[in-house]
């Protein structure tokens, strides 16, 4: 489209050739600032679904067509609830965001790959309509809609949600025994005490096997390297801030260590907690959440320690194996009294006290 | 000189800064025009007072109205002419604004009115006659927000300023006026800054500079040398907007934080903008008051994007005419004067330039934001970059819910407008409009509870 020349403004002493100005009835009028940077909402929302390809290669590759279905009916149905609580809500449709897909992702990679289609429809529905949209959709929800929706899966469906499949074998020579059909951090919890097991678990062979992700488990989980290149992508596009995944992975670190240092035998070590269960994916995509997660950076910290502790917690000592979705959900509320006590000093506000607790006065107006 | 310890503030960013555009080109001088409309308020402060009447013959340079109070400048003519009607004319920031109309007489338009005396021996002058001619040359910012000169350096004797800091940082993408500036005219700049420096009395000069302008730098830097008989200091600052924000400035160079509502002289600095000192200069040298400044004219729809010496009261249209208007197949979607991150969006092509006009840009319709406010994804991104380091996000949705209370509790009004918060923000939210409705709203209820106590 180009502007024909409106008017040539001093046209009686006008220069030689035509001096072209542009017309001020189309021009654009607007406050400061007139430029922007950096991805919009659904850019960031598409980028971290690009940065779960490689998971999602991953789970493909050991758990096939299973996985695929899985994936697509989690995907489908979170896309179908977001859009018909928006035909409901007589509100324009927000699929254009890519957050209710990004849930659906994540929500299926969340759940094993045997999981039934109703199990997956009535996760979806939980985690869009009730942990997302009755809060108001995107922005508002306190929680981290597919980890609520996880959770709602794994304790409404216990049954169903803790088969898990063989994975293929496409590294390595199939398991011997018989611990491949379950999680390792189900078979951890079950043999923990019994020393040889715990030695299986901490053993290199092992160690790859959960590093690559040729581990029973849910779908997108498995493979720790898969998503440890995923999250780093992350980092590296700007998307999420290192310092949350790196807290937590550290926080578990630690803790698993301290575990082990204190009364050896009750758990594996540390790199089995660190490359099995929910953690990468829960540590690099979940708990980074923008929405529910801390604003600051120290914040983000705290957070990420709290995560970290109640993980290992849940693990350790709680009567679930994997704890992953339960401490983000938990952690998520306490998100605003975190971002409250988190809070930077304004510029120049060294010797005042900021943001001071009061009881809340009443309206301005 | 020992390098000065750089002090970095907390968040900003460097967007794509465009300046290539302009800066490569030297500084071209406009037509003179037939006709120009001198806008009368070109201050913070009151508005002068016009002191000709219609047919009065002038003088470039001419004294065509008179402050009106001590923060206040005078105006004068840009070109020997006459003066024609007291016009309403579309000002910069928006609404209509009083103009005074010169109509120029051909031949001698460029004779300049000789009332103002050069003062050559200005290092034996004493510091209240510099002072004078520097409020009767009608000196003000000509950065951006256009305060007056004189008052600047007129601290109160309680709040005694022991440093005077040059802001040649430049910090907002597309204008290079100061750069070029400071490498054709680094000498006349610095004498400028000693002349303010003896009014003002002080020991320590700091020119900041953005490391990005190298040439500019090392121009000001030889010509710093034995120039005052204060301590000329030429720092290379971080790139990073708003390095030339005032208070970031200030803390960059000396370290020390002006608290929010203060001014820099309460922590004893003066700052000037490059272009005011080159003024000061122009009036204490040469007895020129303040009609003509350098500004970019640019952008990518710009024929020929550069700097101009342009005369205050030159329509829009005139200036982009003079850089040879647009390219045919540009779809021209914003003009705003100054700066992409700051500056004023214009709805008119008959607003003339005024003494703050650091800047002409023309942003194609593809190039300029729109903000649509989507929900806050609480991602953390204005916070990081808020250069006051305040909770934005908070904020923003608290102004947005018209809690107003709560915006004033997390310090709305520390905000400086900068822009960042809007320009980084995923969900494209107009934080900084909801901000300056805030700032408004609260200054109403100020107002309003300050009557009430009157009343009682």
């Amino acid at each position: 489209m180009s502007d024909e020349p409106s008017k040539n403004v001093s046209a009686e002493e006008a220069p030689q050739k035509k001096v072209l100005l542009p017309d001020p009835r189309h021009l654009i009028l607007s406050p400061s600032p007139h430029i922007q940077v950096g991805p919009g909402s659904g850019k960031i929302m598409l980028l971290v679904i690009l940065c779960l390809v490689p998971a999602l290669i991953s789970s493909l590759l050991f758990f096939g067509l299973q996985a695929l279905r899985v994936l697509v009916i989690c995907t489908v149905s979170c896309a179908f609830f977001e859009f018909l609580w928006c035909v409901i809500a007589g509100r324009k449709s927000t699929l254009h965001d890519f957050s209710a897909v990004l849930t659906g992702i994540l929500l299926g990679m969340n759940v094993s790959s045997l999981t039934p289609a109703w199990v997956c429809i009535a996760g979806s529905f939980v985690a869009v309509i009730i942990a997302k949209q009755v809060y108001g959709g995107l922005g508002q929800n306190p929680f981290n809609p597919a980890a609520v929706g996880r959770i709602a899966m794994l304790i409404g469906a216990a049954g169903p949600m803790t088969k898990f499949a063989v994975p293929r074998a496409v590294f390595f020579s199939p398991a011997a025994d018989a611990l491949t059909g379950a999680t390792p951090l189900g078979a951890a919890g079950i043999t923990a005490g019994m020393g040889k097991t715990l030695e299986y678990f901490n053993s290199s062979d092992f160690l790859w096997r959960a590093f690559v992700g040729e581990i029973g488990g849910s779908l997108g989980e498995t493979s720790a390297l898969a998503l440890l290149i995923g999250g780093i992508a992350l980092i590296a596009l700007k998307v999420i801030r290192w310092h949350i995944p790196v807290a937590i992975l550290g926080t578990v670190a630690i803790f698993v260590s301290l575990v082990n240092y204190f009364s050896p035998g009750t758990t594996p070590g540390v790199l089995f907690h660190l490359l099995t269960g929910g953690l990468m994916l829960g540590s690099f995509f979940m708990a980074t959440d923008m929405v529910t997660s801390p604003v600051t950076v120290k914040g983000g910290i705290v957070y990420g320690i709290g995560i970290g502790i109640l993980v290992c917690v849940i693990r350790i000592y709680g009567s679930y194996p994997e704890g992953m979705s339960f401490s983000i959900v938990l952690m998520n509320a306490l998100v605003p009294l975190i971002d409250r006590f988190c809070y930077i000093r304004p510029f120049g506000y060294q010797n005042i006290k900021v943001n001071k607790i009061e009881p809340r006065r009443g309206e301005i107006k | 000189m020992t390098a000065a310890k750089i002090f970095r503030f907390k968040g900003g960013f460097h967007p794509e800064d465009h300046k290539k555009l302009s800066s490569e080109h030297e500084v071209k001088t406009l037509g003179l025009l037939p006709r120009y409309t001198v806008l009368l308020r070109q201050n913070v402060g009151a508005p002068p007072e016009v002191c000709v009447t219609k047919g009065d013959h002038v003088k470039k340079g001419s004294c065509i109205a008179q402050p009106a109070s001590f923060v206040s400048v005078p105006l004068h003519s840009p070109v020997a002419g006459t003066v024609g009607d007291l016009l309403t004319v579309p000002g910069p920031n928006g609404s209509p604004v009083e103009a005074v109309e010169i109509l120029s007489d051909g031949e001698d338009m460029q004779e300049w009115d000789d009332r103002l005396e050069p003062i050559l021996d200005w290092r034996d002058t004493p510091a209240n006659v510099l002072k004078k001619r520097i409020l009767d040359a009608g000196i003000t910012g000509m950065g951006g927000a256009a305060f007056p000169t004189h008052v600047k350096l007129s601290p109160p004797p309680e709040k005694p300023v022991d440093t005077l800091i040059l802001n040649g940082a430049e910090c907002e993408p597309y204008l290079t006026s100061d750069d070029v500036l400071m490498r054709s005219h680094a000498r006349a700049i610095l004498t400028g800054a000693a002349i303010a420096a003896k009014v003002l009395g002080v020991t320590e000069i700091f020119v900041g500079i953005e490391d990005n302008k190298k040439e500019a730098f090392n121009a000001m830097e030889q010509a710093a040398w034995g120039i005052s008989s204060a301590a000329v200091t030429v720092v290379p600052l971080p790139v990073k907007y708003p390095q030339g924000g005032e208070k970031q400035l200030i803390y960059a160079l000396t370290g020390r934080k002006v608290i929010v509502g203060a001014l820099p002289m309460d922590v004893g600095c003066a700052v000037l903008n490059v272009g005011s000192c080159y003024a000061i200069w122009d009036a204490v040298l040469n007895g020129h008051p303040l009609v003509e400044r350098i500004t970019t004219v640019t952008g990518t729809p710009v024929v020929h994007p550069g700097n101009y010496r342009i005369l205050m009261g030159t329509p829009l249209s005139a200036a982009l005419e003079g850089a040879g208007g647009i390219r045919e197949n540009s779809d021209v979607g914003k003009i705003i004067f100054g700066g992409p991150m700051m500056g004023f969006a214009q709805y008119s092509l008959e607003v003339p330039v005024s003494k703050n006009t650091s800047g002409i840009l023309l942003l194609e319709r593809s190039e300029v934001a729109q903000f649509y406010g989507g929900p806050c994804l609480s991602c953390g991104r204005c916070v990081e970059h808020c250069p006051m380091q305040l909770p934005v996000s908070t904020l923003s949705k608290a102004c947005e819910s018209e809690r107003y209370d709560l915006a004033k509790e997390n310090h709305v009004l520390a905000c400086l407008e900068c822009g960042v918060c809007s320009s980084v923000c995923p969900a494209r939210r107009p934080n900084v409009q909801h901000f300056r409705k805030a700032k408004a709203e609260l200054k109403e209820l100020l107002q309003k509870e300050k009557n009430k106590k009157v009343g009682k």
